[in-house]
């Protein structure tokens, strides 16, 4: 389904000749340890993250690394595993909690949305929450309607929380040490499809802002704005639709909260069509916000409608036919981009 | 009344004014199979095995006890004393 990048457009720095590559799992294990490393009021705690290192072995050797007290494995109870992260957070620790599929952070949403969102603003900025709930979307490997879901908008919703969801190694690593530094609750979401895609990650350390988008391609027809997994079905598009005599410009948020709202408006005004994908449901879901944001924003300079494309508004399918049909892919992406352009 | 009554199975010691309100309330509304429950309360589990095993001194808890109540009392008076806040702190501390 994802095909290797070799549209993006990193930043100066990783296109220094010789960067390694490493996978998106290995950039996450990375930024967790050097963090753990770095500060030991860093600790991890979740579903079979110690021993077994995660069930997609995103941290396999921390336990050995770190010890039982700060790789932790816990009950199966998500609500009990984020209350002890709030709590931990709110007394100076630094806790990452571990919920292995975004199916299951609706067990999570009393703590995080009503304790770690509010214990800041309701103490008066006497109490800060500053932990990392770090958790898995996406569909495509046929695991059915309740481990498949991308419920990332649910929690970009709530004031509070902040939300990444990287697409790239190179994201991964430097959004995932900047959530871990930072004074308030964090939201991580990662594609399990992507655990395996590699990409190139300077051996040197870096951090990336939460709240700053990254032009992925550059372009003028059109502005596609893909997350997650969807910059690689929109890179895919955009090839395509170079071949066809269209040129895309890509911009991936990296962030949903805070939303680099500056970065969209301006490639939308300078391309005067703009085109959300996110793998989200389509209904209330990211994408409409985004949507919004470049209608209010780039108004005088648009030639079309913004557009979005998400997940149909059905549970996901267990059926593979089914579920490819459900979820946002390069076809639409393709297809939407030439009707915007009159080139249907 | 009932029987569970004269010896309040969950009482720590550490608050005997709040915990008779609370067991006060119990009687109405909890059953002798909560009470019964409330016998394994982990907390007092943990304190009595603390002071058994001669780790903490009672004395220890009497202290944290007056410190708790003090904190509460302190922030209850500030809270009773101190005005609303502002209209223009309304977007101050969503986050940090």
């Amino acid at each position: 389904m994802f095909t290797p990048e070799n549209g993006i457009r990193y930043s100066p720095a990783i296109h220094a000749p010789g960067v390694r590559q490493i996978t998106f799992s290995q950039a996450i294990h990375e930024a967790v340890s050097e963090e753990m490393a770095r500060d030991e009021s860093v600790f991890a705690i979740g579903e079979d993250i110690a021993v077994a290192g995660s069930v997609f072995k995103v941290f396999v050797g921390l336990f050995e690394k770190f010890g039982p007290e700060r790789v932790i494995d816990s009950p199966i109870s998500e609500a009990g595993i984020a209350g002890i992260g709030v709590g931990a957070a709110m007394t100076g620790m630094r806790p990452i909690v571990d919920i292995m599929f975004c199916d299951f952070a609706t067990l999570v949403m009393d703590q995080m949305i009503n304790q770690a969102a509010k214990t800041h603003y309701m103490s008066g900025g006497k109490l800060t929450v500053p932990m990392v709930m770090r958790t898995t979307l996406g569909a495509g490997s046929n695991t059915a309607a309740q481990h498949s879901q991308s419920l990332h908008a649910l929690f970009s919703h709530i004031p509070g929380l902040k939300v990444a969801i990287p697409a790239t190694p190179y994201d991964a690593k430097g959004l995932m040490k900047s959530a871990i530094r930072d004074d308030n609750p964090v939201v991580i979401f990662e594609d399990r499809a992507l655990f395996q895609q590699s990409g190139p990650v300077p051996e040197e350390e870096y951090t990336l802002p939460l709240g700053q988008a990254d032009v992925k391609r550059t372009g003028d027809d059109i502005t596609i704005v893909a997350t997650s997994s969807m910059v690689y079905a929109a890179l895919e598009a955009a090839d395509r639709l170079a071949a066809a005599g269209i040129s895309a410009e890509l911009i991936d948020p990296r962030t949903t909260s805070p939303l680099d709202t500056g970065t969209l408006i301006q490639s939308a005004r300078k391309t005067s069509r703009a085109l959300v994908v996110d793998e989200g449901y389509r209904r209330y879901g990211v994408t409409g916000e985004i949507a919004s944001v470049i209608a209010d924003g780039a108004f005088y300079y648009l030639d079309a409608p913004v557009k979005r494309i998400g997940a149909m508004d059905v549970p996901v399918p267990f059926s593979p036919a089914m579920e490819d049909l459900t979820i946002p892919n390069a076809d639409y992406v393709v297809e939407t981009a030439k009707a915007m352009c009159g080139k249907a | 009344m009932n029987e569970t009554n004269d010896t309040y199975p969950g009482e720590t010691g550490l608050d005997t004014e709040h915990r008779l309100h609370a067991y006060e309330q119990m009687s109405r509304i909890r059953t002798l199979e909560e009470a019964e429950w409330t016998r394994r309360d982990p907390v007092k589990l943990l304190k009595d095995w603390l002071v058994e095993t001669k780790q903490v001194e009672t004395e220890v808890f009497e202290r944290i006890q007056q410190d708790v109540n003090a904190a509460v009392d302190d922030a209850v008076a500030f809270a009773l004393r101190a005005s609303f806040s502002n209209e223009s702190e309304v977007e101050l501390y969503v986050y940090a």
